[in-house]
């Protein structure tokens, strides 16, 4: 995912802020991570690119 | 491959038949979806989200009308998440296009951030469609437009080929009387439907 996603992206569960952790990214996007939500305590994985905001209990 | 199975995988498609399942709904419903999004006017520089965005041709299509714009894709299928972004490479590098692993009840972004949401041959499958309607509303901008496009309504020509995809449990298929008055509970004003009773093809066009 682009960086900038950061501007726009929200929380599923209560729609605030989430912080952002780079565990592999390139010159063009961020490949791993996770993001953060402090309010609700719960990660939302970065996979291949592509943010799974899938709430936990529908997680493959 | 039975009917049950294919509700199933149309609902979340998964692994090697998934990816075949979307890319079969990338080819057979182009057709379908350029008259859908023929019901719309589209500004240049609109921000839209497809939800249950499945193999991404649909947000490819937004895209080539949203030059000046941003096109977002969520589903709740990483199949169909990884394929959609596959699809709109040169997009997604560009940041034109923005590809989300996101089922429809919780979508991940703020209030009042899109112009257009659209929704092609996925609500017969959202899990309570009221709520999930109302959670669309939410992300749109105040007079944003929510536009439906499906290829199954409830109508008497098509009841005998229609009944058995809702009988084994799973997926929903509903009536133009349906539309409005789930549109009306979610809080959407002004619905206006297109129907074509001998494709059973059905747009609904909602304001919020």
């Amino acid at each position: 995912m682009k960086k900038d996603l950061m501007d726009i992206l929200a929380c599923p569960i209560c729609k605030g802020d989430l912080v952002l952790n780079i565990s592999k990214e390139d010159e063009k996007e961020i490949i791993s991570g996770t993001l953060y939500c402090s309010k609700c305590n719960e990660y939302f994985p970065i996979e291949d690119g592509i943010p799974n905001m899938l709430p936990p209990e529908l997680r493959e | 491959m039975d009917i049950e199975e294919v509700v199933r995988i149309h609902a979340n498609p998964s692994g090697e038949d998934g990816r075949n399942v979307g890319l079969e709904m990338n080819e057979h419903h182009y057709e379908l979806w350029k008259w859908g999004i023929g019901h719309i006017s589209i500004g240049q520089d609109s921000w839209i989200l497809d939800v249950g965005c499945g193999g991404g041709r649909a947000v490819s299509i937004l895209a080539d009308l949203v030059k000046a714009g941003k096109v977002y894709g969520v589903d709740h299928s990483s199949e169909m998440v990884g394929l959609a972004t596959e699809l709109n490479r040169d997009a997604v590098d560009s940041e034109h296009v923005t590809i989300i692993h996101s089922p429809v009840s919780e979508l991940p972004f703020p209030d009042d951030m899109f112009d257009i949401v659209t929704a092609f041959e996925t609500c017969y499958f959202w899990p309570d469609i009221v709520e999930d309607l109302k959670e669309v509303r939410r992300v749109l901008k105040d007079d944003g437009t929510l536009l439906i496009v499906n290829e199954m309504y409830e109508h008497s020509n098509f009841g005998e080929r229609n009944s058995p995809f809702t009988d084994v449990g799973g997926m929903n298929i509903f009536s133009p009387q349906d539309y409005g008055d789930m549109l009306e509970s979610a809080g959407f004003s002004s619905v206006e439907i297109d129907e074509v009773p001998e494709n059973n093809w059905i747009t609904v066009i909602a304001k919020k």
